[in-house]
Formats: C-alpha cells, structure tokens, sequence
C-alpha cells in the first residue's frame, strides 16, 4: 500500500485518536514546544519499519510516527480520472523537508495514453506560481538522466503525457504568495 | 563654484544612472535561491542549538552536524547568522522515526518561531521509507552507495533556517551544484551529495537577505547585480598645468529587489579614469583610480591636462563576480592656454603619491 492509498485509512485512525483523546486528555500541553495540530492530510501511521540492523547504529522506527510536516496535495488529472501525486521534498508555510527523488516502487502506477493532456491541480491551500515537469525512466530509481518535459509560469499546469514508456513524472510546483515550493510525483505508464 | 556645479552634475547623472536602472533585475537565467515564507533570524546573530531531550542523535551524526554548522558559518559569505552547538542552545535538532517531517522527509526544519529558535530533525537510521530504506552515510561501518550524508542534508536545513527555499534548478537539473539548498536531496555517489558548504546561488540568497560583511567581500557570481558610477572633478575649467582631482564612486544600483545589497559602496575593485576629445567616440584609459580613504567605495586621481577632454568613470565587471559593468556620465574639463611655455605634458598622479611628495 503507497502512501495516498494509505491516507484514507490514516484519516480514520486520526479521527478516532482524536475522539479517544478528547476523553482522556488531562490538561493542557505546554504550547510553544509542540508542533501544530495534523491537518488530516498530515498523516499519522506511515510504514512499519523493520531495519535490519546489519549496520553501524541501525534502529527501528516505532510503527506510529507522529508526522506533522505537510504540504498541499496535488493530483494529476487525466481526462475525466484524478490521481492524487506524493510530495518529496517541500518548503510550505512553517515546515521545509528533504526528500530523495521518488522511485516508481513508491507509487502507484496509472496507465494513459500517448496522446494525453495532463494536468495538475492543487488542493486550497496553494496557488500555482510556475512549474517544472520532469521525468525519469521508472528503472532510473535515482533519476541519473532527469530531462525536462515541460514548465511553465502560469497557475495552469498542462503538458502532454511523453512518449510510450515507463516514467516516473516529478512536476515540482511554486506555490503562490511566496509559500514555497513542492514536488509531486506519478508514475505513467504511457501506451 | 566650478567644482559645486560639477558635483551637482555628477549627482544628477548618477540618479538619472539609478531611474534608469529601475527596470533591470536580478538574473532571471539563473537565479539565488528563493526566499522562504517564515520570518528572518538577525544578521550576525549566533544561533545555539542542542539535541533535542529522548531524541538525541548518534555520535557520529551529531559530529556531522557539528561540522555542518561550521561548514555553513564557513561559507555564508554575508552577515546571515551563524548555528553553533551549545548545551543550552534555544533551538533543538532531533533524530528519531517520530519526528515532524512528512511520509517521505528524511529530515525537515521549522523555522517559524524565527528570530527566537528553530527546529530540525533527522530520520533514524534504517527507516523504511515507501521510497527505500534511510541510510546515513556517517552511521554506516562500511559507507554504501544510496547512503545519505548527514553533513549535506543538515546544512540543507540550516540553509532553510537561514532563509532560503529550495533552488529553482533548470529542467534538466544541470546546475544542481549550484545551491544546496534543492528540492531533491541526493544519495552518494550522484553530485553534489556530499557538499559541505553553501553553494554559490544559496550565498548569493543570503548575501541578499542579511547583506555583506564589509564593501570589499565578493558579490556571489549567482546574481547580477547593476552598479552605479558617478564621477566628480575639483574643477572643469582650468589652465595647462593646474592639476584637478577625479573622484569616482561605486555603489550597487539602488533597486528594491536589490535587498540589503541596495546603494552597498563597492570598494577595493577597479575603476579606470577615461578620456577623448570632444565629438570623437572611442574612449582611452588614462589610468586605474586607486582606492581612496574618503569613504568606501571611493576611488581617486590627481590629474594634469593639458588638452580639453572629456572625461569619464569606468567601472569594469569583476570576472569572479556578479556585479555589472557601469560608467559615469561624461563632462568636459576645459583647458586654457599655460601661463609659461613651453607648457607642462599631461602628468597623473594619485592622490597616494601627492602625499608621498
């Protein structure tokens, strides 16, 4: 399970946290140590890490981390589908995060044609100030021969889907109002 | 009463130098990083940070933190503040699986309680990550390929806590290596994934957001910042023999996206003196203005002529820099016949001689 497929059920688990700890919660938190309050995109159980620890200090990630680092969600439409795209790196509003380029093995694959127009939209809570499409072969996992697809410096993105192949696609997004910068990431398998 | 209206001259062409710079910008090719949306921190401000209580990192990683603060203070090029571990720092660096970053951040930063104290956290070591498996470089016994280095994201942090966003990089990713503060954090052994100090379009960010040192310090080649010349003279109508002094002054262009870098004097670069007869086009050099005690960014020449020229500053573009060519407005110093013949030659001295003598 990627991690949008996972977003449902972390907003469920999220929901019903929050309900058993309005019954149990027993006074205030000091305010300025603590990070704001999730979104409910701010997810909550992320993988259940096993790290073997063949390795100098390797430790394993307890299965429930508490991330609260969020960006705004973009999807990627394709006609009349909507698919939504995983964040790497981001600078938005209070948070900034370092992430690698995304490898297909961490997406969700979707299947359009050669001749598609795609497009990506963002959530609310960001503008589009300009944008930059890329893409790597899927087998590229660290993306070594990144090319350009298409940019561009509206609030519209658009772009024709590349030609047939099997391609990761990192669109990395300027949000407007000087609020950062993303990038979302889809693999297409383009017939 | 010469020399005031030529001052006057001088200060009207160096603003009507300044309108007409209005509309220039800082290099739209390739550009400092931009700016990120939490508050600044103060310029020359030391920022002290400790590891964060239950969350305390690896010796090895908080030694490549320690060095990426060094790193950062090494190379910021500017009065933006420096990070230093203290045991009682304000601001707190952290290291577990239960950290604020999103699903896929193998470290993040918040900056938002700037200019009090920030937050950073790192990724534990082997976490399992939809992408792959984290691995730290400085924590392997053995350092693999696809290994993060500590040093190199952390300073990506303490980049975005200084100020910066991530660097908006060519489509094709070609100048990766000019900032490290990127979207795309790389694994060794791709380019660029061990940096361990700001790169120039980072510099270039924070020289604009915090302002330099002092007048002399190198503008990072990342920006391409338009300067201003203005050039006075003690007199414009002399006779052969008499001797006037040319002061040039250098300053950045006084533009609003200019930042801290607006009307910065520029001292300690090369300024020439120029001349040609009047209605001719080509311009001779005459000599290199040395630098003048008046003030920063003041150049200056003593100089005899013995022909009516007309005379003009040249500032010249700085190859290991990003600051542009500009020249003054020219006028016209009149020479009228010597009081004794035969009439002295054309002589140039420096205001540093003169003293000498």
């Amino acid at each position: 399970m990627t991690t949008s497929a996972r977003r449902a059920h972390e907003v469920l688990v999220l929901a019903i946290g929050l309900a058993v700890g309005a019954c149990t919660a027993a006074g205030p938190p000091t305010a300025s140590m603590l990070p704001p309050p999730p979104s409910p995109s701010a997810v909550a159980a992320v993988a259940t890490p096993a790290a073997t620890a063949t390795e100098a200090d390797a430790s394993v990630a307890p299965a429930t981390p508490a991330a609260v680092s969020d960006a705004p969600l973009a999807v990627l439409v394709v006609g009349a589908e909507r698919h939504p795209g995983e964040v790497g790196g981001f600078t938005f509003g209070r948070y900034s995060q370092s992430a690698p380029w995304l490898p297909a093995t961490a997406l969700d694959s979707i299947r359009v044609p050669a001749d598609a127009e795609l497009r990506v939209e963002l959530d609310d809570r960001a503008t589009i100030d300009g944008w930059v499409a890329r893409l790597a072969t899927s087998a590229d996992v660290t993306a070594d021969a990144v090319t350009g697809l298409a940019e561009g410096g509206g609030a519209v993105v658009a772009f024709n889907a590349p030609v047939p192949g099997d391609w990761v696609v990192s669109v990395t997004i300027t949000y407007g109002d000087g609020l950062g910068s993303g990038a979302y990431f889809w693999h297409l398998i383009v017939e | 009463m010469t020399t005031r209206v030529t001052l006057r001259r001088a200060a009207a062409a160096f603003v009507a130098a300044l309108l007409a710079l209005q509309s220039v910008s800082i290099a739209v090719a390739h550009s400092p990083d931009p700016p990120i949306s939490w508050p600044l921190f103060e310029a020359d401000d030391v920022l002290q940070f400790r590891w964060m209580e239950g969350e305390l990192p690896p010796l090895r990683m908080r030694d490549a933190v320690v060095a990426a603060a060094a790193g950062a203070a090494a190379s910021v090029v500017s009065r933006a503040p420096t990070l230093r571990f203290a045991a009682g720092g304000k601001s707190t660096v952290e290291y577990g699986a239960n950290v604020f970053c999103g699903v896929a951040g193998l470290a993040c930063a918040d900056g938002w309680h700037a200019p009090d104290h920030f937050h950073v956290a790192f990724r534990t070591h082997g976490y399992q990550f939809d992408w792959g498996r984290l691995w730290w470089c400085q924590l392997q016994s053995t350092i693999t390929n696809g290994c993060y280095d500590v040093e190199n994201v952390a300073l990506d942090e303490f980049g975005h806590i200084l100020g910066l966003g991530h660097h908006v990089n060519y489509s094709d990713e070609s100048d990766y290596l000019d900032a490290v503060v990127q979207t795309i954090s790389r694994a060794r052994p791709k380019a660029g994934w061990d940096a361990d100090e700001f790169a120039r379009c980072d510099v270039a960010k924070l020289q604009l957001r915090y302002d330099m040192v002092n007048t002399a310090r190198k503008y990072s080649t990342c920006l391409d910042l338009a300067t201003a010349l203005s050039l006075a003279v003690t007199d414009t109508s002399i006779r052969i023999g008499d001797t006037v002094t040319f002061t040039a002054t250098v300053k950045v262009a006084d533009l609003a996206g200019y930042e801290r870098l607006r009307a910065n004097p520029v001292s300690e670069r090369k300024v020439v003196l120029e001349r040609r007869l009047p209605g001719s086009v080509s311009w001779t050099t005459v000599a290199t203005m040395p630098a003048s005690a008046l003030a920063s960014g003041t150049y200056q020449i003593n100089v005899s002529p013995t022909v009516t020229y007309e005379w003009r500053g040249y500032f010249l573009k700085p190859t290991d820099e990003g600051l542009r060519a500009s020249s003054s407005a020219p006028f016209v110093v009149t020479v009228s016949g010597c009081a004794s013949q035969p009439c002295p030659q054309v002589s140039v001295r420096s205001t540093q001689q003169e003293a000498e003598r």
